[in-house]
């Protein structure tokens, strides 16, 4: 019986380090020939570490294509999107926990009704609704459109939340004559404050990357964010696979570091809601 | 008696005071998603019976759309496309993390750290996951053929993404890559709260290792494996862009799954009209899906 456990522990243990190895091993490749010369990254046997470790690719696609513009974009983008989805799905995920109202159940099931709805129904639609505003090819009309995905999964994630807060404390603060707007605010919103900031990461994350909506919509380089810049790489016969690469670890970075550091924290939050993906 | 009555009525002012106060806070959200999402879906099915052409007026031609895609075999061929790559995408996220779950169940000293270096890859955005993969896969120098060849299984460079069922192959790849670590976690999640008790109690009664999977683990378990199954099809299904970068569709439409097939119709070829058809001929397999998932999701409610 003994050993029989031990097997499992050694065998469990040897399976997840091996699932940790598959999961790194893409990501050091992507760094590994973000660091390489050209000739080193088409050579015939690859080299597991770069000969000699230039910063090349990184100073390029930072001084000769748009890809720092497209940094900027995808973060304006991103932090409104997540700003505004937060301010709108808070309150609305408050009172469909809280509150006692005849359509409550609609408004949920609404939301994650919203939550399901694939982008693929909605790209075209949304597509005309950006050219009849004028508002195609520019940054500003992809931070319209973001929050129909952002919003409903912003408000589904944050529901049950605010269940988590017990009801006793704003019971006693309803009693003392504080009104719902100052519990609100003064009570809900610091108590709240763990997954509001794990919610707005997520939702970050899901403009941040976003490339279907900008693919149709945007076209001029000013606008671009980064997702297309790097996927606009793609031409010619010799792709430039060392500035892709780093491209793509530039892009990543902050977001590794911030689901390492907060992991514990951002997978029960994100377990609440799930994440697309 | 009279302070009774008087909290009743004060509790009835308060309800009143509530739906009142409801509708304020709810306003934005409704306002919003009605203008940006139901109306443009509800535009969307108008323009799919339209003949609407980017830059041109719509005429409204019935069921024309419907009727040339129906008879397309391309049409055809990206949906049996996206059924494979569905099926296969799901099984190995569902498989691998299963497996990772039970795997991360036990204990042992890193757990916690494997935990968090597991989620990278779910991290990372789509884009840098298909590029990244599309240079594992690349014919010249990528490190695919290099380790199939050091290791003898190949002696020549495979052009992994020219040639059809390789390229469908290594989307799935991506994918399974990317998603496993969420089924894995949120697998993970439920089964830390499988009561020890009845293992010791399906031990006691002499059960072996796969029985007590069968019979305690796999219940607890079935529930939340179904729900993440459902909600990740429906992205499954909706890939867009991992294809887009890795294959664009080909070799040849191989791996044109619906998304790419519309996106071809309605903004290389553009038809907008029947670009929009294509994805609402799959909103009743949404709409079964998503009947499921809420189904699933408010059963604690």
């Amino acid at each position: 019986m003994r050993y029989k456990r031990k097997l499992k522990k050694y065998l469990s243990v040897l399976f997840v380090l091996a699932c940790v190895f598959f999961s790194l091993l893409p990501i050091y490749w992507m760094l590994n020939t973000s660091l390489k010369t050209t000739a080193e990254v088409y050579r015939n046997d690859p080299t597991l570490i770069p000969e000699k470790p230039i910063l090349d690719n990184y100073v390029n696609l930072f001084t000769q294509t748009g890809f720092l513009n497209g940094i900027k974009n995808s973060l304006l983008v991103a932090l409104t999107v997540a700003a505004f989805s937060i301010l709108v799905a808070f309150p609305a995920a408050y009172a469909v926990s809280r509150l006692r109202f005849r359509w409550k159940k609609l408004v949920s099931r609404g939301i994650l009704f919203c939550y399901l709805i694939p982008a693929s129904v909605l790209y075209i639609p949304l597509f005309v609704v950006l050219t009849r505003l004028q508002l195609t090819d520019s940054i500003i009309g992809l931070m319209l459109i973001y929050p129909t995905a952002t919003i409903p999964y912003a408000a589904w994630m944050l529901i049950p939340n605010v269940r988590a807060v017990p009801i006793t404390i704003e019971e006693a603060a309803l009693i003392d004559g504080c009104g719902r707007g100052k519990v609100i605010t003064k009570i809900m919103l610091p108590l709240m404050m763990p997954s509001i900031i794990s919610t707005f990461i997520f939702t970050f994350g899901m403009s941040w990357g976003e490339y279907m909506y900008a693919l149709v919509n945007i076209n001029s380089e000013s606008q671009k964010t980064f997702p297309l810049i790097l996927s606009g790489l793609i031409f010619g016969d010799m792709y430039p696979w060392g500035q892709m690469m780093a491209g793509g670890i530039c892009a990543s970075i902050p977001l590794i570091i911030t689901y390492v550091l907060l992991s514990k924290f951002l997978i029960s939050g994100a377990m609440e809601g799930g994440v697309k993906g | 008696m009279k302070t009774k009555k008087a909290t009743r009525s004060k509790k009835n002012n308060l309800q009143r005071s509530d739906a009142r106060f409801a509708g304020i806070l709810c306003a934005p959200l409704i306002l919003y998603l009605t203008l940006l999402l139901l109306l443009p879906i509800v535009w969307g099915i108008y323009m799919s019976f339209t003949n609407k052409v980017i830059g041109g007026t719509a005429d409204f031609i019935g069921l024309a759309n419907y009727a040339e895609l129906l008879a397309s075999k391309d049409y055809w061929k990206a949906m049996s496309k996206t059924v494979i790559y569905t099926a296969a995408a799901i099984g190995g996220k569902v498989v691998f993390g299963t497996i990772l779950a039970l795997a991360l169940n036990v204990s042992f000293r890193g757990n916690g750290i494997c935990r968090a270096l597991l989620l990278i890859p779910w991290s990372l955005p789509n884009v840098v996951v298909a590029l990244n993969w599309k240079w594992i896969f690349a014919d010249r120098g990528g490190i695919m053929n290099h380790l199939l060849k050091s290791m003898g299984l190949i002696d020549k460079n495979l052009l992994w993404l020219g040639a059809p069922v390789l390229a469908m192959f290594a989307i799935v790849v991506a994918d399974v890559w990317r998603g496993t670590p969420f089924f894995g976690i949120s697998i993970l999640g439920k089964l830390q709260s499988i009561p020890k008790d009845l293992y010791e109690a399906a031990e006691i009664d002499g059960a072996n290792i796969l029985q007590r999977f069968l019979y305690v683990t796999l219940p607890s378990i079935a529930d939340v494996i179904g729900l993440t199954t459902l909600v990740s099809t429906i992205w499954t299904i909706n890939q867009f862009e991992t294809v887009r970068i890795m294959t664009n569709g080909g070799p040849n439409g191989a791996t044109e799954l619906m998304n790419v097939y519309s996106y071809r119709t309605a903004l290389t070829n553009l038809q907008l009209g029947k670009g929009v058809a294509i994805s609402v001929l799959c909103i009743p397999v949404f709409l079964i899906l998503i009947y499921f998932a809420t189904k699933k999701s408010l059963q604690d409610e």
